[in-house]
């Protein structure tokens, strides 16, 4: 009963917060909810419409494509820098410092700093590019490239991930190497066989968490999309976004609500799919 | 910090000046952004434009920040998103101590199935609750003005799953001899956790406030949702906000951001370790 006693303010939380909303969305989702007066039935209506909303169809797209392409690149990166940054060196507490900083920083801050750095003509990126006499992509006024730019402000910020790595790196026992050197081992070995099986039970949780996230990816691609136009072109219409807009901006909250049952089926399943698979690859130690 | 010396012989690879070279670009690579938005910030408007760029401007145009901070309402918008940060932290830490001191040092019969529940609520989108979630502040009066930050701060007050759990892990591994000692004295067990619990806890209390505040100090979407009124604006939705104003004013753009990020990265260089461990611990943001 004790124990009942202190868990009492999560569990009202959570009927309050958690329960009832998870519930009424569901049941929104299957109304026509302007927010102003009561929900009106209409059955699976706002699930077909979805099915023919080319601006629905797009934010799923460029969602699963920018998903496709962070996830991938976030786990080599952080990885790497996680290597980079494990052998001792001069200097190595401020190295980790600096590049872990800049994840902790505000999105807003970072979405302002990169356009500003991206700028086609005065930003320092091209400025850079210019000075090699490399092209100077147009960055955030093309579609194609602005979806870069914002994988970019993603990778710059990948410290937190990379720091889990280090961890992870710090706990596999030193014999395994000095064993692997006296077997003649090549630096490339002792990585594939004993450092990255060591390193996958980071790399579900990274896995899981990013594919979570990157449905629910928002703050970045709402203001560099310029509050969530999604420009250019459309290619920041992300699907937080484009949900967001229909709850809050065209007060659809019956339509929002399909779409946020859609985004917690897909991350659900997303999730228990990398869970599943995850026996095969994920080395866990005994 | 490890010196070389003790370094095992596996992890060793070429000469030193080799590390440096591999680290000092990729690091560069981090910091020149952050260098780069402090140099924008103090710079005059034409000086943004040139190229080559000026590096360190010369005299620094520190009325910028004045601009951002008085005229722009950003002055305004820090007071705002301090006296959130300290109430939804405050919260935090009640609730996450509360509901983690039950999940981990009370033996009870639903214990394990209460604590699948408060995992499984990580999984859960905030998307997927936001929309009732408004319409019942909306039609209690809680959106917008003075009124508007219940609904940023509310949840917090009872229990969010994250801090929770870097709670939980933490008393796990806090030794149970000295509460049994008390229990046998006739000790509640609310004073267990008020006198020998929560001291020993610490270096999690501080690690779960940090998070708390940076998580705070940078959402968007919340204070979006609930804070119609400019007056009451935390700094990352004023400077979301500023971007669609004022396109061409680098400077001052640069000068907001800066007072938006300075701050959480003066709080993570003080308190660097504990926050380097908290994530080492639990593996969340």
């Amino acid at each position: 009963m004790i124990g009942l006693a202190f868990l009492s303010p999560w569990l009202l939380g959570f009927l309050a917060f958690t329960l009832y909303p998870v519930l009424a969305t569901l049941y929104y989702s299957f109304t026509d909810y302007s927010l102003f007066g009561t929900p009106q039935w209409v059955g699976l209506d706002n699930y077909r419409e979805l099915t023919h909303d080319s601006t629905f169809v797009q934010a799923f797209t460029n969602t699963l494509v920018f998903t496709a392409l962070v996830v991938p690149l976030s786990i080599v990166l952080a990885i790497s820098l996680a290597l980079l940054l494990h052998r001792p060196a001069r200097g190595l507490a401020a190295y980790r410092t600096i590049i872990f900083a800049p994840s902790i920083v505000p999105a807003a801050a970072t979405a302002a700093i990169w356009m500003w750095l991206l700028n086609p003509q005065f930003g320092l990126v091209n400025g850079a590019l210019r000075l090699f006499g490399a092209p100077t992509p147009p960055w955030l006024s093309d579609p194609d490239w602005a979806k870069v730019s914002v994988l970019l402000m993603s990778l710059w910020m990948i410290g937190s991930d990379m720091l889990l790595y280090l961890a992870a790196l710090q706990d596999i026992p030193v014999d395994y190497y000095e064993a692997a050197a006296i077997d003649g081992a090549s630096a490339w070995q002792r990585l594939r066989s004993i450092t990255l099986p060591h390193l996958t039970p980071v790399m579900l949780f990274q896995l899981i968490n990013a594919l979570i996230w990157s449905f629910q990816y928002f703050s970045i691609p709402y203001i560099v999309g310029q509050q969530g136009q999604g420009k250019p072109a459309g290619s920041l219409n992300f699907y937080a976004v484009y949900l967001y807009k229909n709850a809050f901006s065209y007060l659809k909250m019956g339509y929002a609500s399909a779409m946020a049952w859609i985004m917690f089926i897909v991350v659900m399943a997303l999730t228990i799919i990398a869970i599943r698979t995850s026996n095969r690859w994920v080395h866990y130690a005994k | 910090m490890r010196s070389d010396l003790d370094e095992p012989v596996a992890l060793r690879s070429g000469p030193r000046w080799r590390r440096q070279l591999a680290l000092m670009p990729v690091a560069l690579l981090f910091l020149i952004p952050l260098l780069w938005m402090i140099s924008t910030s103090l710079k005059r408007h034409d000086q943004v434009f040139t190229w080559p760029p000026v590096l360190i401007p010369n005299p620094a145009q520190w009325h910028n920040f004045l601009d951002v901070l008085v005229k722009d309402g950003f002055g305004r918008y820090l007071l705002n998103t301090i006296a959130l940060s300290t109430v939804v932290t405050v919260g935090t830490l009640f609730s996450a101590t509360l509901t983690a001191y039950s999940l981990a040092r009370v033996d009870w019969k639903w214990r394990n199935a209460a604590f699948l529940l408060v995992i499984s609520t990580m999984l859960l989108p905030d998307f997927v609750t936001i929309i009732p979630l408004f319409s019942m502040y909306q039609k209690l009066g809680l959106v917008g003005g003075v009124p508007g930050f219940l609904p940023l701060v509310l949840p917090a007050w009872f229990g969010k799953a994250y801090f929770i759990f870097l709670m939980r892990q933490f008393m796990l591994g806090i030794p149970t001899e000295l509460s049994d000692a008390a229990r046998m004295d006739g000790c509640s067990e609310l004073g267990i956790l008020l006198r020998i619990v929560l001291p020993l806890c610490r270096p999690a209390l501080l690690s779960v406030a940090l998070f708390s505040i940076i998580a705070t100090w940078s959402d968007v979407l919340q204070p979006l949702v609930y804070l119609r009124d400019e007056k009451y604006f935390t700094v990352s939705l004023g400077l979301a906000q500023f971007q669609g104003r004022y396109v061409t004013q680098w400077e001052q753009m640069l000068a907001a951001a800066s007072v938006t990020a300075v701050p959480v990265l003066i709080v993570f260089v003080l308190a660097q370790k504990k926050f380097v461990r908290g994530i080492s611990t639990t593996g969340i943001k």
